[in-house]
């Protein structure tokens, strides 16, 4: 009997104890949350810690500090987590990729211009107290901290991926994109003042449907005659210059969100860089054709256009694809050769896309492996008529209809196979020259393609251009601008007449 | 050929006049000489002469013939002028500068004949540096290059000889040299009108002689007369004694001009008499 | 001791005291070169057919080629050596006027903006229009404008000054220089701007006889009456005042010398485009070879001229498969020889 009271007891007493310590020790009523940082912020987040639990009576934040980043991914491996602290925008991008966040922000920059972000985890249990401790790390309270321990808050915060509701009112929005030289470039998000200086880049832009997002616009867009009636509100669009020749106060005073331009000349980028203007690199004139794509796609995510530009890049891969489907089978001996003919008829185009395209539509361009000037200058060489004349080619295209009279009224190129058998050809021009590396270059390659091979292709070229033209530009064209553009008359209006 | 001038005025800018009213005639042989301090305007005079500044008023008359009414060309070759200064760039050989003389007498579209090197060959011979034939110009000395001048314009084959300072930077030896040949051509019927900064040169070898002031001439006439102690103070505006000595070699007695300060100066200057 | 140059020194007058050497070397030269010129360039045709080929044209015989061959000796090589030769020719002749009249040898045929105002012209045609016709048409106009531009600012007064013609020259030129810098400015660089580009730098590679007949004329005709007059050079090389005394009518002379260059030089550029060096030097090379006497200077700067452009024309042509710009390779074998040229103490001017 003695026994059963002594057992019960003790089972009773152990209850009691068990239950005092789970009271006193484990607290349940008291949310338990993890934070990681840096240990080199020891100190303000020890303060931050107090502020934070004397505000919210019944939440615990531990505070677990790591020294290198190495580490950071351990701990967040190891436990819960519900608030990362990170040094570096590398960091936090890393995180995000790997699905560690959703968000971050940049709340605060310490000496030497490191900058400090927070986030939550995404999976986070406590995710509304998460995000109490960054409303407090904002608020001015937390700043107060922050000033007191030497950290300058950003205010208002710089917050990337998707922000929560709750904090957008302390912060704005950005994203960062990572330019084709591999530059990270912050930009906001959404972008909402584009300048390209560059002129194919404008175009593409317009193809992705980011015409209105664009307020300065290279020099020579504007003077394209189809490209006026395609887009006439180019005519109101600032003129901010081209790479070489940048109107840099003009752009200051258009408050871009972005400019998009190329690295020739780097000063420039350099010079925009000082000015805190954020400025991403896509080298349009010197890309390969199967490179165009990307850099479509890249322009696409930096205007906010992805959908459109994935559309639009797509497009391009599919035709050059389709196209390459029956010409990589022709081998090099059997492929016409092409020169393609410029200005006096003796200079040619030496780009990557001129050399591609000629290649993807199944010839090989004479002059593939002429380099040109290096280090930025003409995107032309000149040969000599006994250079053309050994070449021989079997089909000329020429930049013109001039050229093109030019060569056929010459008597030194009448011997030339292509005009012996009457295969020059000018190129067409819609927006530019379907030459140069813009999308419209894979139009061009289909129908240089169907201009080799006649039989060999049976798409309907004509419906296609106007397919394009509708789907990208949502532009209807008549049948007169469709064959303007086919013989290649649309010309270059002149500045300033 | 007998030169005449008659009421000459010249102007490089309308507010200033450099010539005032010339006049003189310098006859057949003549040797005449224009004296006058620095600026008084004897080169504007000799390249009015020379046709190379037109007048803005007055007359020239060749032989009664108004200047202004023959063509360059006739003209270079009736009147021939040595300037002052002759800058050579191109290192052009003695016989080719010479040679240049006969310009005037050659079209525009013909190059020097046989007959032409021979005339410039003579000129070099007349004034005795035919051996400089083939030496570039621009390694002569001074007076050889003066004489080298003298030969251009001999072989220009005038009949009025225009000599501006043709003794000025040239030492004793040289300045006889050229004296020497300037009289040797007045005797074989030249007309010749030099200017000069020596007045023992007007004294000596010129038959008359004109003192300019300001543009103006103060006095023409034989050189006896006119080159006066007088008038050199107003052209040179220092005192100038004009002293006679006898001449060593002759009867004549020839005057010599040496400024007082010369004279009165604590030493005087051995050489003194020969630079005035 | 006896430097460098006085071995040079030593070399050239012996080389001048053989006249008749020296006679036959410029005669033999410009023809030789124009021979060369025609064997070599990309396509590989032998000696033996390029002179068939040459004969069978003047001599009544046939000889049987491939058309394109033919096309390449006949319409190719031929007009380009022939333009070579011109366009030396009136480069160094317009050169070596220049310098006789303007009493300097630092002076080339560009000294009064002719080369300026043609490259403006060309240009200004190429970002309008591009037509290869209109092109050497405005070249040619404009390189004329520009020296009347500078002629008729330095008039003043009664005469002409040539202190104020050469600074009226520069003036002119600087002008001439900074529109062809506001065309480059506003070309679209990915399709005019490349071919002002390369006109700009200068190139022989598109000359065909059309372009020939239009500038046969202005080249043959003053360089003629240049031959022609050219002992006058001597005379007007001593001085305004000078040649006055000697008869000449200066002003007149000196319009004639310089209508004559800016005629030859204007339609040389607009053939060649932008060749530099040759007018300043070669004159140079004919006062080192024959003296200074412009009655043999100037057949002697023609022959070398034409000579020395034929040559560097046939080594832009071999060198690579692009053309390399003639007024590039001119420069970079003249500038190095004016400047070996400044530092010689002898120079052939005091």
């Amino acid at each position: 009997m003695n026994g059963r009271i002594v057992v019960v007891s003790l089972a009773v007493l152990m209850v009691l104890v068990l239950t005092a310590w789970v009271f006193v020790y484990l607290k349940p009523w008291v949310v338990r949350m993890v934070a990681l940082y840096p240990y080199t912020l020891s100190a303000t987040f020890e303060e931050l810690e107090r502020l934070f639990e004397g505000e919210n009576g019944g939440v615990d934040l531990e505070l677990k500090p790591y020294h290198v980043r190495e580490e950071l991914y351990t701990l967040l491996d190891e436990g819960e987590v519900d608030i990362v602290i990170a040094e570096d925008l590398s960091v936090m991008e890393m995180l995000s990729e790997n699905g560690y966040v959703n968000w971050y922000l940049e709340f605060a920059t310490g000496d030497g211009g490191t900058a400090y972000y927070i986030a939550a985890s995404r999976n986070s249990k406590h995710l509304e107290q998460a995000l109490a401790f960054t409303q407090l790390l904002l608020s001015e309270e937390g700043k107060d901290v922050l000033r007191e321990y030497g950290y300058e808050p950003v205010t208002p915060a710089m917050g990337f991926g998707d922000v929560p509701e709750e904090l957008r009112e302390y912060a704005l929005e950005f994203k960062s994109v990572i330019d084709w030289l591999g530059r990270r470039v912050i930009v906001p998000k959404p972008v909402k003042r584009v300048v390209s200086i560059v002129p194919m880049i404008t175009l593409s832009i317009l193809m992705m449907d980011g015409g209105d997002l664009l307020v300065g616009v290279d020099s020579v867009s504007p003077t394209s005659e189809l490209l006026t009636k395609v887009f006439p509100q180019i005519k109101n669009i600032p003129v901010a210059g081209a790479p070489w020749s940048v109107n840099i106060e003009l752009i200051l005073s258009l408050d871009p969100d972005v400019v998009l331009t190329t690295d020739r000349p780097m000063e420039v980028v350099k010079k925009f860089e000082e000015l805190e203007i954020p400025v991403v690199i896509v080298p349009m004139g010197r890309l390969h054709c199967d490179q165009l794509p990307e850099a479509i796609r890249l322009i696409g995510k930096v205007i906010d256009r992805e959908d459109k530009a994935e559309e639009l890049a797509s497009y391009c891969e599919e035709k050059m694809m389709a196209l390459m489907n029956v010409t990589s089978k022709i081998p090099r001996s059997e492929r016409a050769k092409v020169y393609i003919a410029i200005s006096d008829g003796l200079k040619t185009h030496i780009t990557y896309i001129s050399r591609d395209i000629v290649w993807i539509a199944g010839g090989v361009n004479v002059a593939e492996n002429l380099s040109g000037p290096a280090g930025g200058g003409p995107p032309m060489a000149a040969v000599s008529m006994e250079t053309v004349l050994t070449w021989n080619p079997d089909v000329i295209i020429t930049w013109d209809p001039k050229v093109k009279e030019l060569i056929l009224s010459d008597p030194r190129w009448a011997e030339v196979n292509a005009v012996k058998n009457n295969r020059v050809y000018v190129i067409p021009r819609g927006l530019r020259s379907w030459i140069t590396p813009e999308p419209e270059a894979f139009l061009g390659a289909m129908w240089l393609a169907e201009k080799l091979n006649p039989d060999a292709f049976s798409f309907n070229f004509e419906e296609e251009v106007k397919l394009f033209y509708h789907r990208f530009l949502g532009y209807e064209l008549s049948d007169e601008e469709l064959s303007r553009i086919l013989s290649g008359e649309y010309g270059v209006e002149i500045p300033g007449t | 050929m007998r030169l005449e001038v008659r009421g000459l005025h010249f102007s490089y800018t309308p507010e200033r006049e450099v010539l005032k009213d010339i006049s003189f005639d310098v006859e057949r042989g003549d040797i005449f000489c224009v004296l006058g301090p620095n600026g008084c305007g004897k080169t504007t005079l000799l390249k009015c002469l020379g046709g190379i500044l037109k007048p803005n008023k007055g007359s020239i008359l060749l032989d009664g013939v108004e200047a202004s009414t023959i063509s360059r060309a006739e003209y270079a070759k009736l009147v021939g002028y040595v300037p002052q200064e002759h800058g050579l760039v191109f290192p052009y050989k003695t016989i080719d500068v010479v040679l240049m003389g006969r310009a005037p007498h050659l079209g525009i579209f013909s190059t020097p004949s046989e007959k032409d090197y021979r005339i410039a060959e003579e000129a070099l011979r007349e004034v005795g540096i035919y051996h400089l034939k083939d030496r570039p110009y621009v390694e002569l000395s001074g007076g050889e290059r003066q004489l080298v001048i003298i030969a251009r314009v001999l072989a220009q084959q005038p009949e009025i000889l225009l000599l501006d300072e043709p003794t000025s930077h040239l030492d004793i030896k040289n300045q006889m040299a050229i004296l020497r040949i300037v009289t040797k051509l007045a005797e074989q019927g030249m007309t010749i009108v030099m200017s000069t900064h020596f007045p023992r040169h007007a004294l000596l070898f010129s038959s008359k002689v004109g003192i300019m002031v300001g543009g103006r001439f103060i006095a023409i006439g034989n050189p006896e007369e006119v080159v006066t102690e007088e008038r050199l103070k107003k052209a040179y505006d220092i005192d100038i004694k004009i002293l006679t000595v006898k001449n060593p070699l002759g009867d004549r007695a020839i005057k010599v001009c040496i400024p007082v300060e010369a004279l009165s100066g604590r030493q005087l200057v051995g050489g003194a008499w020969s630079r005035v | 001791m006896v430097s460098r140059y006085q071995v040079l020194e030593d070399i050239l007058e012996e080389i001048r005291g053989r006249k008749s050497l020296v006679a036959t070397a410029l005669i033999l030269a410009p023809i030789l070169s124009f021979l060369l010129s025609l064997l070599v360039g990309r396509y590989q045709i032998s000696p033996q057919i390029v002179f068939s080929v040459l004969i069978s044209k003047i001599l009544p015989f046939h000889y049987d080629v491939p058309k394109q061959v033919e096309i390449v000796i006949i319409q190719v090589r031929l007009p380009r050596a022939i333009a070579a030769a011109l366009v030396g020719a009136a480069l160094a002749l317009s050169g070596t006027s220049f310098q006789g009249l303007f009493r300097n040898p630092l002076v080339s045929s560009q000294i009064l903006g002719v080369a300026s105002g043609a490259g403006f012209g060309a240009a200004l045609a190429l970002l309008l229009s591009g037509d290869p016709v209109i092109v050497q048409v405005s070249a040619f106009g404009f390189g004329i404008v520009a020296v009347a531009i500078s002629y008729a600012l330095s008039r003043t007064y009664r005469e002409t000054s040539l202190l104020t013609l050469v600074l009226a020259g520069i003036v002119v030129g600087a002008l001439f220089s900074a529109l062809i810098s506001l065309i480059k400015y506003v070309a679209d660089p990915y399709e005019k701007l490349p071919s002002i580009t390369f006109w700009l730098m200068g190139s022989l590679s598109a000359v065909s006889f059309r372009e020939l007949t239009w500038n046969f004329i202005p080249i043959v005709v003053p360089c003629i009456i240049l031959v022609l007059a050219r002992w006058r050079l001597n005379v007007l090389s001593l001085g305004e005042e000078e040649a006055k005394a000697l008869g000449i009518d200066v002003e007149r002379m000196r319009m004639l010398v310089i209508s004559c260059c800016t005629l030859m030089t204007a339609a040389a550029v607009s053939i060649a485009g932008m060749v530099g060096w040759v007018g300043l030097v070669i004159p140079h090379i004919g006062r080192m070879l024959v003296g200074p006497d412009h009655k043999v200077l100037v057949p002697a700067s023609i022959a070398i001229g034409a000579a020395y452009l034929l040559i560097v024309d046939s080594m832009v042509r071999i060198v690579s498969t692009f053309e390399m710009p003639l007024g590039v390779l001119t420069a970079i074998i003249g500038a190095p020889f004016f400047a070996y040229l400044l530092r010689k103490r002898t120079v052939s001017w005091r």
